[in-house]
């Protein structure tokens, strides 16, 4: 096993890999850029390292001098999170080339599964349904509107290199189908460093169901049953959750079987995914392969027990999978919401700044992986995605209560945050049946409002205005001088001091 | 003590009366008995007729901002400045022709120049946060009469990026 690894990410999934290295009696190399001095990755890791400015390019993106770090540390390899450059094969390649063992795949596997054109045909040719759509990318705009005629609209503009939404459009008439490529293809340009862009059918009402699956270094591969991740806002998942309630077993017998084939087709090694797309008729097309560890990995570890960080760090260093596919089981039911720094009332609109007060829910089965804590202030810079939170329950019902539960009594102040939409979302009766598509939110949360509030609350909140009000105004009194004034007003003396600001 | 917030639009009055233990508050004739007990500097666990109730209060600049039971509140201070009240009042179309960053990012994309005429709802530029495009829109049809911004530029919440006019 390793004796030291680098993490390169930050937030909540940095935090995630650097405890699972401390378990495993593995020290940790955490890297910053200078908006993540503060960063909590930086706290837990047993070193860290300045690696570059602010902007992703300058320091998490900067291939080189993470390598060097490595190298540097005495860093025997680097777990690279989820986005960044976790899907990178230049990355992987260079890692191979230095001599770093790379936590991921081997680079031939990922440069055939991030091509996301090729792998298809691979897996094709071994009996794995595809949808239908473009073989290459073009360079020319114009060339692209020929192809959407063929395939027919609507039809999907997704990045070849990424995944997670970005760069991805719906197009549904032929003039929107330019400025749609030109907005995708800036940001994957921006998300991945490659700005080339593809097109395929947009099947309508899918559900996004996707399997997870180990691969150790010697041919054995199993997989971890499904996720669905049907509850997405712009592409993007939001509430992930298993098992599927459209997946019963006879499908996921089908499903984890051609989950299998695919990785093995590839070549893959370590964790990933397979990602499929489930039509009303439970028709499943296979979509790509997430050669990472995911965001919602830990609703498959609440579930199947195995830890998956875990088992991508013995894959990693050589050793072969202890569990078989029949040693395999799932218990119960979870479920994931990402917490993210988003104005759910103003069109998710990102909202950086300060964590001024954080009071964050536990019991049991809850699980929060978080990345903030009081006091933090939320960059620009990166993804706003705070935390993750989890519950696991005997059913799905009380999963989803949990859940309810929890998000009740999630306390963030200081920014906005997805929260209260998240409350209203697992808790619609559409929801709670289980009757959900990739549609979901569009369909019934597109403008979405704050619920009206309580008399109860409003009394509350003056009560607490109040009581702290008078706490301040003890405080801000200097000892030994008494409040002059009759019709006490502590704003008149609040001057140019600022909550959370440096003075 | 007299205490006077606005919430809602509305100004409530308070009074409040230390009691040996906890205080008695008056909200709109209605007399509360509350036992508090500061788990944090913004955490208070209330009492109040036997039933339990957490509440956040963090200080901003003129308000405080309060979490109770999931439902988040701004409880502002009275304006009485007229300095401040007045001004903004009556400038809404004004506001309007300022097109202004609905939140802390980069400009990527800048797609008029000042002397353009523009559509309502015609993109006007793109800003970048946290990995995400948001189209900048024209609020009113007009032409462009000033851009304080280029591509690449860091913009804080709020500022003004473009000033539009409107053709008599």
């Amino acid at each position: 096993m390793f004796r030291k690894v680098l993490v390169a990410n930050r937030g909540e999934i940095a935090l995630r890999v650097i405890r699972a290295c401390h378990e495993l009696g593995i020290a940790t190399v955490a890297v910053y850029s200078d908006a993540d001095r503060s960063a909590l990755h930086v706290q837990a890791a047993t070193e860290a390292v300045y690696i570059g400015a602010s902007p992703a390019l300058e320091s998490y993106l900067n291939m080189a001098r993470i390598i060097e770090v490595a190298q540097e540390t005495g860093a025997e390899a680097i777990h690279p999170g989820y986005g960044f450059l976790a899907e990178n094969p230049e990355f992987v390649r260079l890692c191979e080339e230095k001599g770093v063992v790379f936590i991921g795949p081997n680079s031939k596997a990922m440069a055939l599964v991030g091509d996301k054109i090729r792998s298809r045909e691979v897996v094709e040719k071994v009996g794995v349904p595809i949808i239908p759509g473009m073989k290459e990318s073009f360079d020319r705009l114009e060339d692209y509107l020929a192809a959407a005629q063929k395939i027919g609209y609507p039809v999907m503009i997704k990045a070849s290199a990424g995944g997670g939404g970005k760069g991805m459009r719906i197009v549904y008439r032929e003039e929107d189908l330019i400025p749609g490529l030109e907005a995708g293809r800036r940001e994957a340009k921006a998300a991945f460093g490659d700005e080339s862009v593809y097109l395929e059918k947009y099947i309508e009402e899918p559900r996004h169901v996707e399997f997870q699956v180990l691969a150790d270094n010697w041919g054995n591969v199993i997989h971890l049953f499904e996720r669905e991740c049907s509850i997405q806002r712009r592409h993007q998942k939001i509430i992930e959750e298993t098992p599927s309630v459209a997946v019963d077993d006879n499908l996921r017998l089908k499903m984890g079987e051609a989950a299998k084939k695919v990785m093995q087709t590839v070549g893959y090694n370590n964790a990933g995914t397979v990602e499929f797309l489930l039509d009303k008729d439970k028709n499943f097309y296979f979509l790509e392969v997430n050669a990472r560890l995911q965001v919602e990995h830990p609703v498959t570890e609440l579930t199947t027990g195995v830890d998956l960080v875990h088992q991508q760090l013995k894959i990693a260093a050589g050793e072969k999978l202890s569990l078989s596919q029949e040693q395999v089981s799932k218990r119960g039911h979870a479920l994931e919401c990402r917490i993210y720094a988003e104005d759910p009332a103003h069109n998710f609109l990102p909202s950086s700044g300060r964590i001024i007060c954080l009071r964050e829910p536990a019991g049991p089965g809850i699980r929060l992986d978080s990345g903030v804590y009081a006091g933090f202030e939320v960059p620009i810079y990166y993804d706003p995605i705070l935390a993750k939170l989890i519950t696991w329950g005997e059913s799905r019902e009380m999963a989803c209560f949990r859940m309810k539960k929890a998000l009740e009594n999630y306390v963030v102040l200081g920014i906005k945050t997805t929260i209260p939409f998240l409350a209203e979302v697992v808790e619609h009766p559409a929801f709670l049946e289980g009757k959900i598509s990739t549609h979901f939110i569009a369909r019934y949360f597109n403008d979405w409002q704050p619920p009206a509030k309580s008399e109860e609350g409003k009394r509350l909140a003056l009560i607490g205005a109040v009581l702290q009000e008078i706490e301040r105004g003890k405080k801000r009194q200097l000892p030994g001088e008494a409040v002059k004034d009759k019709s006490y007003s502590p704003w008149q003396s609040l001057s140019a001091w600022r909550l959370g600001r440096r003075s | 003590m007299n205490f006077e917030f606005v919430v809602d639009g509305q100004t409530c009055l308070l009074s409040v009366e230390k009691l040996a233990k906890g205080w008695q508050i008056n909200i709109a004739g209605e007399k509360v008995v509350v036992d508090d007990w500061w788990v944090s500097e913004q955490e208070i666990s209330l009492i109040i007729d036997g039933r339990s109730y957490v509440v956040a209060v963090v200080p901003q600049e003129e308000s405080y901002l309060c979490w109770v039971q999931g439902e988040i509140w701004s409880i502002s201070k009275p304006q009485q400045d007229a300095e401040f009240g007045g001004v903004e009042q009556d400038s809404s179309l004004e506001d309007k022709l300022k097109i202004k960053a609905p939140m802390p990012g980069k400009v990527i994309k800048l797609n008029v120049q000042e002397g353009d005429p523009v559509r309502e709802n015609q993109t006007l530029a793109v800003v970048e946060a946290m990995k995400m495009e948001n189209e900048i829109k024209s609020t009113v049809a007009g032409l462009v009469k000033k851009v304080l911004i280029k591509v690449g530029d860091l913009v804080e919440n709020d500022k003004v990026l473009i000033e539009l006019g409107i053709e008599d």
